[in-house]
């Protein structure tokens, strides 16, 4: 399943390109917004071997909407580990939430074990997949995540991330820039079974983006 | 001002003149960017700092956030 926090800039930013290029392929199985919370996330998880979630997180936890939290350390039923492939795009839970996840019978965990950091353009609030500026920093995690629906293993997936921000770093010229690629690059980790895999996803791309995002209004 | 310079004044301690000083080469740098767009330093965390902070305001933030100053001294190490 997928979870997208959507309440700042940061959120709505990587939410958005993991809604226009992601979602498709994962048909009702996701919590958006203000649904992207932790009572709506027990309820459906039981149903999918798979999670991708967008969410501000710390080493042992990551949020969904708000401050509502979806996974913490010793704070979640084990069955919700359980030979699941879990790729969390939010900072620090590579620390300590990956680790506590493999423990209890995750089947493989990828994340990050410090910030996460890119360049947004603020301006494009409304329909973040447009923005060229986070587009060069996102489109590996985004690859990364279609290739995990195409059934990939955990190994093949984190590869591809990795060369997709070797192949961005090679086309940026902006330092700044390069120095925030080469950093999300240095501190993402893949764990657990580096053969896991999940059940195939269809290959779906809406022709069309989704409608543009309403104003910051959700509780 | 070239980003190397701003790089070059993240390598002291973060004593409050070397994030002062990190600060205003920062602001330098950052007033010479293209200004066709509103670009935003972004991340998926909580504290110590800001999870969005305009690239114009990020000098001000280096020379007042200890927290921010070390971890632009990390990642501008590396890359």
């Amino acid at each position: 399943m997928i979870v997208l926090a959507d309440q700042d800039v940061p959120t709505r930013s990587a939410s958005g390109f993991v809604l226009r290029h992601v979602s498709p392929r994962a048909g009702l199985m996701q919590l958006y917004g203000s649904a992207a919370r932790n009572h709506a996330f027990d309820a459906m998880l039981r149903f999918t071997d798979y999670l991708i979630a967008v969410g501000h997180g710390t080493p042992d936890m990551i949020a969904g909407q708000k401050e509502s939290v979806i996974l913490k350390v010793n704070d979640y039923p084990e069955w919700e580990a359980k030979g699941r492939f879990f790729k969390l795009i939010a900072c620090q839970t590579a620390k300590e939430l990956g680790p506590d996840l493999i423990a209890k019978g995750a089947a493989a965990f990828q994340g990050y074990t410090e910030d996460f950091l890119w360049i947004a353009d603020e301006e494009q609030w409304d329909d973040p997949w447009t923005d060229q500026l986070a587009m060069k920093f996102l489109t590996p995690v985004i690859d990364a995540c279609n290739l995990m629906l195409d059934g990939e293993t955990a190994e093949g997936v984190y590869n591809r991330e990795v060369a997709g921000y070797d192949a961005a770093m090679r086309n940026e010229t902006d330092e700044f820039n390069l120095s925030l690629m080469s950093w999300n690059r240095r501190h993402f980790v893949s764990l657990g079974n580096p053969q896991a895999r999940i059940k195939r996803r269809p290959n779906i791309h809406l022709p069309f983006p989704p409608p543009k995002f309403l104003p910051f209004f959700m509780p | 001002m070239d980003f190397k310079e701003v790089k070059k004044t993240l390598e002291r301690p973060p004593t409050e003149q070397a994030m002062k000083e990190a600060g205003e080469a920062f602001k330098e740098w950052a007033a010479k960017q293209p200004k066709q767009s509103n670009p935003i330093l972004c991340r998926l965390g909580y504290g110590p700092y800001p999870d969005a902070i305009p690239l114009s305001k990020i000098g001000d933030v280096v020379a007042t956030n200890k927290a921010f100053y070390e971890l632009m001294q990390k990642v501008t190490k590396g890359g």
